[in-house]
């Protein structure tokens, strides 16, 4: 997996020691300047003295000093891409919000105000969300309010809070089980500036009688209708109509196929020595790593031995005969004791150029989870009934081969994300999930992007193609 | 509501916009105004619903008053400007919330909702974090 990198993007963070200070972003690359109110009082928050170790490329001293710097390196990322005449004002602070032991809110974030019929040739009686009015009109549309509300946990990862799991406050992605704030800001950022409707999708009641410019490129694929000639009723039918809502945007739709995935990982097994292991195997995907297809993988399949004095499968580093066997080849490791990336890197430091966990518990296969970006190779995880086939192939070997040969691709065409017709799809699961139905992409995208319901743990800071279509979709709208 | 209809708002809330502009250098943007229920028009609170705002959160279900995010306005309703815009000030129902809640495996899931109300249901568990897909794409992770 690879991260944008830092140099060029530095942001132009400035201590601030009081409330109220507004601080001024304006990168050298930058199209919109981006203005962050810290409205925190003096001690906590963004001014929160606790002394704080460097990381991740975030050089802050003090918790709120590095609160600061990632919030300012991600409001630099979409500074750096936006563009507008017109300031962006984020009232931005960190705050207690809502937690338990094993669940917390991480922020909230949203436009303060909408706008319709603030500018000739805009959609007429329609919500624009108050940055891009302004964006559109080329001048602030009304009285110079903040666009932007951003908050944000400052207990998370304290006792009580999500106890354990704290923001990750290095901006280089490398969040291990942390939660990665920058990525949250970006996605939080995103539905401020724009990215929502303003409709009601539990009922399909328009805001005010009046749709979002989202809901003119909103289509149910059941009616053929944009939700801004639905009525509520079939708004509402759409909005849990599963695979039957899609984005009409060209500029999204001429992203599809450069972003998103066309074909379902996959592990295809055969060469002479493959028996009945021969055949395509269902893979879970790994949240690390390059992603499956990109490129395709093919090698000898290797299994990886226990090791004496080792702790558990894969979880030291590999012994010489383990490296010799899985050099330049695909390594089979077992589930368990230790985490999949200790075992993908352990490979990788190894030689091999794909890993295939084997589960060692029954059930469905699902992904494979964590976080290294120095993990560069492809590793997929398959059932355990799976496994025990696959290793039963493997039994006469040598040391260096097993004259059967595994494939990490992708089957068949469709794309992972999108109809058949090649627009993306939009999320419309059923029951309605309130507040992520209908203004997210769609969770069968793949490569995942920024702007689906749930935060996945591989994205890049991205929010343009070649891995990203939020950018496309904001163009859509009026960015 | 109707065009007119929000007209007819729109005449109402222009008092509140006048209202704010005319006092926020003396009161600032924290000023609070309630719409009476008899009348429907805005005036400053009374002591006991003074006291009723200062109890509530923002968003709050218990009184059902909605904060607006730029100014604090109570309830905040379409205005109708001297050029023919609309605007209208948001309250935390239109906040993206993330939130994240760790699995009995010790994972953590994070989900995007919108609004406070959403965003409690998804802390308790009621709202099903997209972890499984339906398509192609497996998204419940485990770490080891």
């Amino acid at each position: 997996m690879k991260r944008n990198k830092v140099v060029g993007l530095k942001p132009t963070a400035l201590a601030l020691s009081a409330a109220g200070c507004l601080l001024a972003l304006q990168p050298a690359q930058a199209a919109v300047q981006i203005i962050i109110n810290n409205i925190n009082a003096p001690g906590v928050g963004f001014n929160d003295t606790t002394a704080a170790a460097p990381v991740g490329g975030n050089p802050g001293t003090t918790l709120g000093a590095q609160r600061l710097f990632a919030f300012t390196y991600a409001a630099n990322l979409w500074g750096a891409t936006l563009t507008s005449n017109v300031p962006i004002v984020i009232n931005a602070q960190f705050t207690a919000l809502s937690c338990t032991a094993t669940s917390a809110t991480l922020g909230s974030a949203g436009a303060t105000r909408v706008y319709s019929d603030f500018a000739p040739g805009v959609k007429a009686a329609t919500w624009y969300s108050y940055a891009l009015a302004n964006k559109i009109n080329g001048a602030e549309v009304d009285d110079s309010a903040p666009q932007i509300n951003a908050r944000f946990n400052s207990n998370l990862g304290k006792t009580g809070c999500l106890t354990g799991t704290p923001f990750y406050l290095g901006v280089d992605g490398n969040h291990g089980t942390a939660v990665d704030f920058v990525e949250v800001l970006l996605h939080e950022m995103g539905h401020g500036i724009g990215f929502q409707t303003f409709t009601d999708g539990s009922t399909g009641a328009q805001f005010f009688n009046q749709p979002a410019v989202w809901d003119h490129f909103l289509l149910g694929t059941a009616t053929n209708k944009l939700w801004v000639n639905m009525t509520d009723a079939e708004r509402a039918a759409s909005a849990i109509s599963v695979n039957g809502l899609v984005w009409t945007g060209a500029n999204v739709t001429n992203a599809v196929p450069g972003v998103l995935r066309a074909g379902t990982a996959a592990l295809t097994v055969g060469g002479a020595a493959a028996g009945a292991a021969a055949g395509v195997y269902s893979v879970g995907e790994a949240s690390f790593g390059t992603p499956v297809g990109d490129p395709v993988v093919t090698g000898q399949i290797m299994p990886v031995a226990d090791q004496a004095g080792g702790t558990g499968p894969g979880c030291d580093p590999f012994n010489a005969l383990n490296a010799l066997a899985v050099k330049n080849n695909i390594a089979v490791i077992d589930r368990g004791v230790c985490g999949f990336v200790v075992k993908v890197k352990n490979a990788q430091n190894a030689g091999a150029i794909g890993v295939i966990i084997a589960d060692n518990q029954p059930g469905a296969v699902t992904g494979l989870g964590g976080s290294d970006p120095t993990i560069t190779i492809p590793a997929v995880r398959i059932t355990q009934a799976d496994g025990v086939k696959l290793k039963v192939s493997l039994t006469k070997r040598s040391r260096t081969a097993s004259g059967v040969i595994g494939t990490i691709g992708t089957v068949g065409t469709q794309i992972s994300g999108a109809d058949l017709l090649g627009r993306a799809l939009m999320y419309a699961p059923n029951p309605y999930q309130p507040g992520s139905s209908v203004s997210h992409f769609d969770t069968s995208a793949f490569r995942n992007q920024l702007m689906e319901p749930a935060i996945n743990g591989d994205l890049t800071q991205s929010v343009i193609p070649p891995k990203d279509m939020t950018f496309p979709l904001l163009k859509d709208i009026g960015w | 509501m109707s065009k007119s209809s929000i007209g007819m708002a729109a005449s109402a809330t222009l008092t509140l916009a006048a209202l704010l502009g005319a006092s926020a250098a003396h009161a600032g943007p924290g000023m609070q105004v309630v719409k009476d229920p008899v009348t429907g028009e805005l005036r400053v609170p009374t002591p006991d619903e003074a006291k009723a705002l200062r109890a509530a959160k923002p968003g709050s279900a218990k009184t059902g008053m909605r904060r607006g995010l730029a100014t604090g306005a109570i309830n905040p309703q379409p205005v109708v400007h001297p050029n023919g815009m609309v605007s209208v000030e948001l309250d935390e129902d239109s906040m993206a919330y993330s939130v994240a809640r760790k699995n009995p495996d010790g994972s953590i899931s994070q989900v995007c909702v919108t609004g406070p109300k959403a965003a409690a249901r998804a802390m308790k568990g009621g709202t099903q974090l997209p972890e499984h897909t339906h398509v192609a794409k497996e998204q419940r992770y485990e770490e080891k």
